[in-house]
């Protein structure tokens, strides 16, 4: 059994159950919208992803000591 | 004497030639804070009804905010405001940069500022030295130009706001521009200034700001900064600022396209956050005390000519990209540089080229009319238009007028897509299946802005059917984003990286010595916002519920593509959502303030006329 980190950056986490920092455990290899929807948040509410540095899609495989970011929508101009 | 503020507001009368000041009273510090709280107090007492907004009569109030221009992040922000000649009720836009800091060195709180010169003039603010200078010499030269100018005549120590050629010839969505490219877009603040033959202020101010308790306000600043710099993501937003929503919007179908005919736009991908960082940005740029800066200076070019722009923004990439169908990142920076050039707001302007293409389209503006074919995705459409608006040439003379007016003199079933609320031009998101955000725009103050509460996150996050709570969250978000614009700070730290309010509500009484917390402020934004609201019933004559009214095709046109094709709110849910809003703030059904309210938002004297 392993864990991701997930940082939350933006207003928009208020609307996620967890802090702006949380550990999911995961099992093997999973994605960002399977994590969300295992949490009952709406994987739209997330702008985009970034795992270990790198921009990826919701859709990415993570796995147990990746570090993930996810930018929640920001609006402005 | 308060901490955080100057004490004192310069008024000069254009007409007469002649400067005072005047004290600020410590109960406008108490009730209204400043900034936008400032504005409406000065515009609602001091200007009746009747007063035509082009007129010397109106007033253009310059005001900063108690945190303006001290250590902390984004204290750069300053707030225009008049009665708006787009709307005919209250005005307020706000830019950031580096002027209100500038102000507040000079030692006022606002400016206010009169009647009409006789010339094309120059407001010069050195401290306690105030000169009209003649401006003639820069009347007819595009904002950025004069900008550049000012600087050259009067030295790089001046921060100055200036107007283009569409403020000068009263174009009812020009903006004032400052800092090279950041704008006080909305409302037609410009053709005010315009409209007092003022084509400039200029400032520079050598004093320092008092505060409380100094010590611990720097330590509390400091605090703030490394709060910010410790957010996660902080190096994710900052390379792509605000452009870097575009692909979101349009995941979500609410991305403005083609004169809001449907909400999402098969290009967006060529003029979103990445194309603009791998094509065309040339450096990041930001205002005074920010530590996140969202602005992106870019080069792009069009027909043999090379310009360098401040954006796009999103707004811009939504209203000229998106709406106008320009496909890419490069004609988009252009059309971009054409308003800001020009003086013109890119949300109304955008906003007033697509109408007018939609017009072309069905036959409603005929070729003869223009002057030319106009259509959807040709830059030289839309720079033509634009330049016949600003010079109020031919068509723009009618387009200048902005889309409400333009529809109404057209006809023709064009008003069912004026896309405008109160006569203010829609800003950047696409609302028809986005209950909270439809309700925001119906009831903006200052007519449909989505500075005033951008509740579409909500509508993702808890569902677009459901009703529920919708009111309660737009009536938060107007209380915490306009709280801003009061205190004279950018409210992007909290939108963007998810800085927490409550430290604002720590730091304000160490600046003033207010003993206020985070509740007491927004209580008093919640007054400000009652204030505007009575500032619309005594200038607009029946103002009411009409007026908190959305654009047909929001209510009445299912989405025609996209990701949520086929969906929609409609009228009967937007009214419901009216209803709750106005129980909740405890207006009448027609959306009047009850004397209970005024009473207890201590609102009493202001509110007794009605």
């Amino acid at each position: 059994m392993d864990y991701v980190s997930f940082t939350i950056h933006g207003h928009a986490r208020e609307y996620f159950p967890s802090k702006e920092r949380f550990r999911h455990k995961v099992t093997g290899e999973t994605t960002v919208r399977k994590v969300l929807e295992h949490l009952g948040v709406n994987p739209l509410l997330v702008m985009y992803v970034v795992k270990n540095g790198k921009r990826v899609s919701l859709d990415d495989p993570i796995t147990g000591g990746d570090e993930v970011v996810l930018i929640t929508p920001a609006a402005g101009g | 004497m308060l901490g955080g503020y100057m004490g004192k507001g310069l008024r000069v009368n254009l007409t007469s030639r002649k400067s005072s000041t005047f004290d600020i009273p410590e109960d406008w510090a108490r009730r209204f804070l400043g900034g936008r709280g400032f504005a409406a107090k000065i515009l609602y007492d001091q200007l009746d009804a009747g007063t035509d907004p082009l007129s010397p009569e109106n007033k253009l109030v310059v005001a900063t905010g108690p945190l303006s221009g001290l250590f902390l992040p984004g204290s750069g922000k300053l707030t225009f405001a008049c009665k708006s000649p787009a709307t005919g009720g209250y005005a307020d836009a706000n830019v950031g940069g580096h002027l209100g800091p500038e102000i507040k060195y000079a030692g006022y709180d606002v400016i206010v500022v009169e009647g009409k010169a006789a010339a094309p003039s120059v407001l010069v603010i050195e401290d306690d030295r105030v000169s009209i200078r003649d401006g003639s010499r820069y009347w007819g030269l595009g904002a950025i130009e004069t900008e550049k100018a000012l600087k050259d005549d009067l030295g790089e120590a001046f921060q100055c706001a200036v107007i283009g050629p569409a403020g000068e010839n009263l174009v009812k969505y020009a903006c004032i521009s400052h800092d090279f490219g950041r704008q006080a877009g909305r409302c037609g603040v410009g053709a005010v200034m315009g409209s007092k033959n003022l084509k400039a202020i200029a400032v520079s101010g050598t004093r320092a700001i008092p505060l409380a308790k100094p010590k611990e306000a720097l330590e509390k600043g400091k605090q703030m900064y490394l709060s910010c710099f410790s957010k996660p993501g902080f190096y994710e937003w900052t390379p792509y600022g605000t452009a870097g929503v575009t692909d979101w919007v349009n995941e979500v179908g609410s991305f403005p396209t083609k004169n809001f005919y449907t909400g999402y736009f098969e290009h967006h991908k060529q003029i979103n956050g990445q194309a603009l960082k791998e094509r065309i940005l040339v450096t990041d740029k930001g205002c005074f005390g920010c530590p996140i800066p969202c602005g992106k200076y870019s080069r792009t070019r069009w027909q043999g000519k090379e310009v360098m722009v401040e954006g796009p923004e999103y707004e811009t990439i939504a209203m000229l990209g998106g709406n106008c169908c320009l496909k890419t990142i490069e004609d988009v920076a252009y059309a971009n540089y054409a308003c800001d050039e020009l003086g013109l707001d890119t949300i109304s302007a955008g906003n007033v080229l697509a109408f007018a293409m939609e017009c072309y389209e069905k036959g409603l503006l005929t070729r003869e009319e223009v002057g030319r074919e106009i259509r959807f995705g040709d830059l030289e459409s839309v720079v033509f238009l634009l330049s016949e608006i600003a010079a109020r040439r031919g068509v723009g003379a009618l387009l200048a007028e902005g889309v409400k007016v333009a529809a109404e003199r057209i006809g023709q079933g064009s008003e069912r897509f004026a896309i405008h609320v109160k006569g203010l031009e829609v800003s950047g998101y696409e609302p028809r299946y986005a209950p909270a955000m439809l309700l925001a725009y119906m009831t903006a103050d200052v007519g449909a802005h989505h500075n005033r509460a951008w509740a579409i996150t909500y509508d993702v996050a808890v569902g677009r059917d459901s009703l529920e709570g919708k009111a309660e969250k737009v009536i938060e978000l107007q209380h915490i984003r306009p709280l801003f614009d009061a205190l004279g700070l950018c409210r992007l730290q909290w939108v963007e990286i998810g800085f927490e309010l409550h430290h604002y509500g720590e730091i304000f009484p160490l600046v003033t010595g207010i003993d206020y917390g985070w509740e007491d402020l927004i209580r008093a934004s919640e007054r400000i916002w009652n204030l505007t609201r009575l500032f619309n019933i005594k200038h607009i004559a029946g103002f009411g519920r009409k007026y908190d009214s959305a654009p047909p095709r929001f209510l009445e046109e299912p989405m025609p593509s996209g990701p949520v094709e086929g969906k929609l709110t409609g009228a009967k849910s937007a009214e419901q959502l009216l209803d709750r809003y106005y129980q909740l703030r405890g207006w009448s059904p027609d959306g009047i303030p009850t004397k209970q309210t005024l009473a207890e938002l201590d609102l009493i004297e202001e509110g007794a006329a009605y």
